[in-house]
Order: structure tokens, then sequence, then C-alpha cells
């Protein structure tokens, strides 16, 4: 099972991308694949397959492995199965900063906003579950659970202030979107720096499931460990943020599901569902754009659609 | 082997021990008694180097046990603790195994340099050095866990976790095992052999201390005791010096016990 899982996410991940790339509003025969991707497709494929498509196809990839990552670094850190990439209140900080630039446009993009508002979010959380050079997982939960309710307030009151014509974009990237997404160099470099850290700090996750007191007495560096994976937890989640607004259920459903196939042990379980969370959003972005093409679904709604019942298929499995 | 000097613990500006001066050798197995929340547990954590003393030193080896780097010290104190998270998603194989995290941490490739062959629980390759996979399999049948390896740690009873746990201190083969409440949740056969295990450990060489409540169990297993009477008052030394009628009265007084009110002798009509 543990070997079978490993072969269909390797697998499973260029052929996500090459499904990517073949599926969409313009049909692409098969017999007109192998050109294309040898560099031998017309002008109009090229442009559709390689500048669109694929572009596209990794920014999803990349966003899901990134939020795939986070969710698993959370749940360790946190010793939460619930936690997820957005405990911290970083998407309602981004969504709040996200949408006041949309509200009132001073020549600030919406991708400044969403940075500064998850930033400040961030910050604030994590100052108050700081105590004593350690973070008390107690507190972190309850400090952001109480920041994403009053971001939730905020977000209200700011969409209640919108006009008509702009609610529509408002909305699309609550509900996360990746239609304007292009690859980017940055996102994918820290999605790899981010994972061989994580990796080199999987030993410590690993005893932190024990308790700090614990892990301390097998030899952990508990507090260099914890700020560690928060920091790579907090970056790519904000990196992911920042390219698709804000995308459910990823970074809470992957992780489980990875571990159902064995891998508990986080030098696995990380990596694995970084690959997990790529195919995952790579395989919902290209459905949302294609199932009703040329029309194009919000693929946090869809993701969420497949979510739920995941989710709640894993909780009946828990004992 | 392990030395305190004029060690003091508080807690929320409530002393809990005042200058103990303590040695315990290579060897032996010593008896940790008081009453509850007489400091036991924050005594054996603050041995571990985990916590630091309100006064004194612990001294591990002559050297002063807060200068020791995190892993070095993992290597030579192994700590069982009373309580841990309920959510481990591992195997009890997974569980054990972390026990050898600090002898892989600086040494790699599952090889623990330094660690030579004792009788008894340890394992060992030709060359002397200790494989991890054969740590593991060895404290796991130490502790009957052998058929219970790829379970999952979350599935198992309280009894089979503290085994577990257990079984984790044996694979980290540290030279000196603080043991904090071990035979909590074990059955009567368990406990023999949890504590068959501490004397065989001891007299390996080790240093073992167990806190326990179990006086005819400290007598009949451990070679020393230490009994906490209260923040100042402790008596320690040889097993059958130290644990007497007299010393086990002052220890745990009987005072007159209280029960609730007594049910009304005629049930009330009204129900």
């Amino acid at each position: 099972m543990k070997r079978l899982a490993i072969a269909g996410l390797l697998i499973g991940a260029p052929a996500c991308l090459m499904l990517a790339l073949f599926s969409g509003s313009v049909a692409i025969s098969p017999d007109r694949w192998w050109p294309i991707l040898s560099g031998h497709g017309s002008p109009l494929e090229n442009e559709i397959v390689w500048t669109l498509r694929a572009s596209r196809a990794l920014a999803a990839f990349t966003v899901g492995g990134l939020l795939a990552l986070s969710g698993g670094l959370m749940q360790a850190l946190l010793r939460n199965p619930l936690a997820d990439p957005y405990l911290l209140g970083l998407s309602g900080g981004a969504a709040v900063g996200s949408l006041a630039c949309m509200l009132w446009p001073l020549g600030t993009p919406p991708a400044v906003g969403a940075t500064i508002g998850a930033a400040l979010s961030a910050t604030v959380v994590v100052s108050i579950a700081h105590r004593r050079l350690a973070l008390d997982p107690y507190r972190l939960l309850l400090a952001g659970v109480a920041m994403a309710s009053g971001t939730a307030a905020v977000v209200s009151l700011l969409l209640a202030l919108a006009a008509p014509g702009q609610l529509r974009g408002m909305l699309f990237w609550l509900m996360g979107d990746l239609s304007a997404s292009v690859a980017s160099p940055l996102a994918a470099l820290v999605l790899v720096a981010a994972g061989v850290v994580s990796v080199f700090l999987a030993r410590g996750l690993d005893a932190l499931a024990l308790g700090p007191l614990k892990a301390a007495s097998l030899g952990i560096a508990v507090q260099r460990t914890q700020w560690l994976a928060l920091a790579c937890a907090v970056i790519a989640t904000a990196c992911a943020v920042l390219i698709a607004g804000t995308l459910g259920f990823v970074g809470l459903v992957v992780p489980h599901l990875v571990r159902l196939s064995g891998h508990h042990l986080h030098r696995q379980l990380l990596p694995l569902s970084i690959l997990a969370g790529g195919i995952l959003l790579t395989l919902a972005d290209t459905a949302a754009r294609s199932m009703l093409a040329p029309a194009e679904l919000p693929v946090g709604a869809l993701l969420a659609l497949l979510g739920v019942p995941v989710l709640l298929a894993l909780v009946l499995r828990l004992r | 082997m392990l030395q305190t000097r004029a060690l003091s613990i508080r807690v929320a500006n409530r002393t809990l021990v005042a200058g103990l001066d303590w040695s315990m050798a290579a060897g032996q197995c010593w008896a940790l008694l008081g009453r509850n929340g007489s400091g036991k547990t924050l005594l054996l954590q603050t041995l571990a180097g985990l916590r630091p003393a309100a006064a004194g030193d612990v001294l591990l080896t002559g050297r002063a046990i807060q200068h020791w780097p995190a892993i070095e010290r993992a290597r030579a104190v192994a700590l069982l603790t009373q309580v841990e998270p309920v959510d481990y998603w591992g195997s009890v194989a997974d569980h054990v195994a972390l026990g050898c995290l600090p002898q892989t941490e600086a040494g790699g490739r599952g090889a623990t340099p330094g660690a030579r062959r004792t009788p008894g629980f340890s394992g060992a390759s030709d060359d002397g050095l200790l494989r991890r996979p054969e740590v593991v399999a060895r404290a796991l049948r130490c502790l009957h866990l052998g058929a219970l390896a790829g379970r999952p740690w979350h599935g198992l009873s309280g009894g089979e976790r503290q085994r577990t746990r257990i079984a984790q201190c044996l694979a980290q083969q540290a030279l000196v095992q603080l043991w904090d409440e071990p035979l909590n949740h074990l059955d009567p056969a368990y406990q023999q052999l949890t504590l068959d295990l501490a004397q065989r450990m001891a007299a390996e060489g080790r240093t073992v201390v167990l806190s326990v409540h179990d006086p005819a169990a400290a007598r009949r297993y451990c070679t020393h005791a230490l009994l906490l009477y209260d923040s100042k008052h402790f008596t320690l030394g040889p097993v059958a010096e130290v644990l007497d009628e007299t010393s086990l009265r002052n220890l745990y007084p009987l005072d007159p016990p209280e029960f609730p009110d007594p049910p009304p002798a005629t049930p009330n009509p009204a129900l």
C-alpha cells in the first residue's frame, strides 16, 4: 500500500499536468498531442497549450503543493488533525487587505493588500501564542480562531459596502480562483525551499507529536523546530493566497489522505502531501474550467464540494 | 553518575524541594516515594535537565546537566513521562523507534556509535554497534509488544500504551533511566515485568530511578529509596535502612476519612 501510494503520486503528477494541458474549452485531438509537445504545433495551439494552460496548470500544482505542505506542518505543530493553513487567520487577513484594495483603489494592487493583511494577522496571532520562548498550541489555536472570526466580520462589512459591479470579482477571490494565475518561479522556489526545510525538521516533528517535554527528552531542539515549521507554513500559505486567493480543504484533507496510505512519519508525509496537493488542485482546476466550458466554475467551490464528503468519510474512519 | 547539590524546586511560588543533596551511582535502582503533589514528577524532570532548578545543581558525570548539549544529554538520560498526547498517528513500532532518535540524529545510518553490547535488552551487530531495527525489535519483545508492532498506537489500551512508552525508553539506551510512575495502567503481571526490567537494567550498570506508590514493590525491586515528606524533609539511603514502619507512617499518615452524607433512610415518596 505504501509503495503503491508513492508510485501513484509519482505517475499522477505528470499525468495530471498533461491532462490540464489538453483539456479545456478548446478541444485538442489526441493525434495533435505529440506534435504540440515536441514543439511542432500551430501558433494557436502553442498559444493555448503553452502560454495559457501550462502556466495555469503549474500555478495550480504549486499552490496545491504549498497548501498541502502548510496543512501538514500546522497539523504537526498544533497536534490537531483539524488544523489547516488558514488557522492563523492568514486567509482572513489576506481577504481583508485584498478586498479593501478592490473597494478603495489607491493604486495598491490587491496582491499587495493581501500580503500586508496576511502578515499583520499572522503577527498578531503568533505574538499572542508566544509564551516563554515557545509556542503554546492551545493559544495559537484559540488566537487563530478569534482572528478568523474577526476578519470574517470585516469581510462581511466590506462586501456590504461594495458596489454591485465589484461584488463578482470579490466573491471569486474569496472562493479561490486560478483564472488569472500564472506560474510563478518565486512560488515554486518557496515550495522547494519549504519542502527541503520541512524534511530536515521531520524527525523533530515526529517527536513533537509526543509533546514538547518528551521531544526535548529525546534531544530535539523544540523551540527551533516549532519556529522553523511555523515560518515554513506561514510563508507557504501566504504565497498560495497571493496566487489563488483562499482555497479551502486542500491543506486540511490532503495530509489525512496521505496518512491513510500508511505514511505517518513526516519525512514521507510532507513530500508526498506536496505531490498529492499539487495533483488534487490541478485536477480540480482542470475540471472547473472544462466541465461547463466556456463558462468557468470557481475552483474553490468545486474543491469544497469534493472536500466535504472526503472529510466526512475520514471522520467516519476515525476510531 | 547523577548527583544533586543543594537542589531546590519551586513551582507557582511554592517550594516543593529545598536543599536536596542526592547521589545516584551506576548500578543503583532508586525508588522515589512521596504523596500526591509532593514534587516527584518535577524532580524527575529537573534531574533530566528539562526544567531549571530554583537553586542548586544537577550534575551528570560531574558536569552540570544544563551545560550538556541536548542530543548528548538525551543519549545519557531517558525520561518516562507520565502524560503524553493521545493522538499519535503512527504505529507502535514507530512510537518505540522514536527512542532511537538521540542515537541516530548525529550518528546517522541507523547506527549508534559508542553504544556497546550490554547483556539483557540490548541488541548488537558483529562489530558491537547497535542497529536501530534490532534495538526496536528487542525493546518491543522485552515488553511483549512484538505482536502489536504494526498496530496504530491510538488504538491501544491504556496499559499497552504504557508498555510502548517504556519500550521507547529502553530503545533510547540511556545509562540513566528516570521513570515517572511506570506502573500506571499496568496489570499485576506487567507491573512485575516492568519492575524486573528496571532491576535488571540497574544490575547491568545503569542508574534507574522509579517514582512509585507501592512501598512493597520498592522494597522488593529497588536498592535505594528517597522519601519526600515535604519540601524540607526527606530521607534517602539503602531500602533496608530507609523503608521501615515509622518512615512509611510519616510518609503516608492515615488521616480520619471523610465520607459523603449517607442516603436518606426512607425513599422520598415524591420520586
